[in-house]
């Protein structure tokens, strides 16, 4: 899957998730450009991004990712693999 | 005996989110009757204010007064059930930490309150996203 097509499809799951229509990801997007992106909120996107693409990630996957585009990057290899 | 890591967890209180802790306290105390209130206690960590009531012995809701402006607390506030989470003391923090992790809980923070004497917490959602708080045990 493209990363722009995995990007579009977590904008979409963080809209729903955290309630907010305009939240407008890039790959350069952390939790500090995002509100309601907070650590609690943050597991309940986890668990989202993890029901829509089928995927489960490890703890240490989860503490690597600084922006939007390392997560992208996580959930494309693992639809890779 | 797998599951034997359990027999270390003991209920300790249902955390309740308030608006005016002062007037939960007052509540609680006068009109329901619970007498054995603590001291309200600053985490730092959490941002948050809270005061333990104890309901039944050893038993306690913890009333809890966010001091800044979150989403999360804002989602609680409006879906009206302010009762968001159950804390555990447990004998071996680390040990629990890892066997809970270890099945599948999702850790969202841990740190140090001042409501437990500096003690380590850590807060964890359920594999059914249930919010948890695991704190250690004092000797």
């Amino acid at each position: 899957m493209q990363m722009e097509n995995i990007l579009q499809q977590l904008n979409e799951i963080f809209i729903d998730v955290l309630d907010n229509k305009n939240i407008v990801l890039t790959s350069q997007t952390s939790a500090e450009d995002i509100e309601e992106w907070d650590s609690l909120n943050h597991i309940h996107l986890v668990v989202a991004v993890e029901n829509h693409f089928n995927i489960s990630f490890t703890s240490s996957e989860m503490q690597a990712w600084k922006t939007v585009g390392d997560l992208c990057e996580n959930i494309q290899s693992k639809l890779k693999a | 005996m797998e599951q034997q890591w359990l027999d270390t967890l003991r209920f300790h209180h249902t955390g309740c989110l308030t608006q005016n802790i002062e007037k939960s306290k007052e509540l609680y105390k006068n009109t329901l009757g619970f007498s054995n209130l603590s001291e309200t206690f600053y985490i730092s960590n959490q941002q948050v204010k809270v005061c333990f009531v104890e309901v039944a012995p050893a038993v306690f809701i913890e009333l809890v007064e966010p001091q800044a402006e979150t989403a999360f607390f804002a989602k609680i506030l409006k879906s009206k059930n302010p009762f968001y989470h159950t804390g555990y003391f447990t004998g071996d923090f680390e040990k629990t930490l890892l066997e809970l992790t270890g099945k599948g809980f999702y850790l969202v923070n841990r740190f140090n309150s001042e409501a437990f004497n500096n003690r380590l917490c850590a807060f964890l959602y359920t594999p059914q996203m249930q919010l948890i708080e695991i704190i250690a045990q004092p000797n």
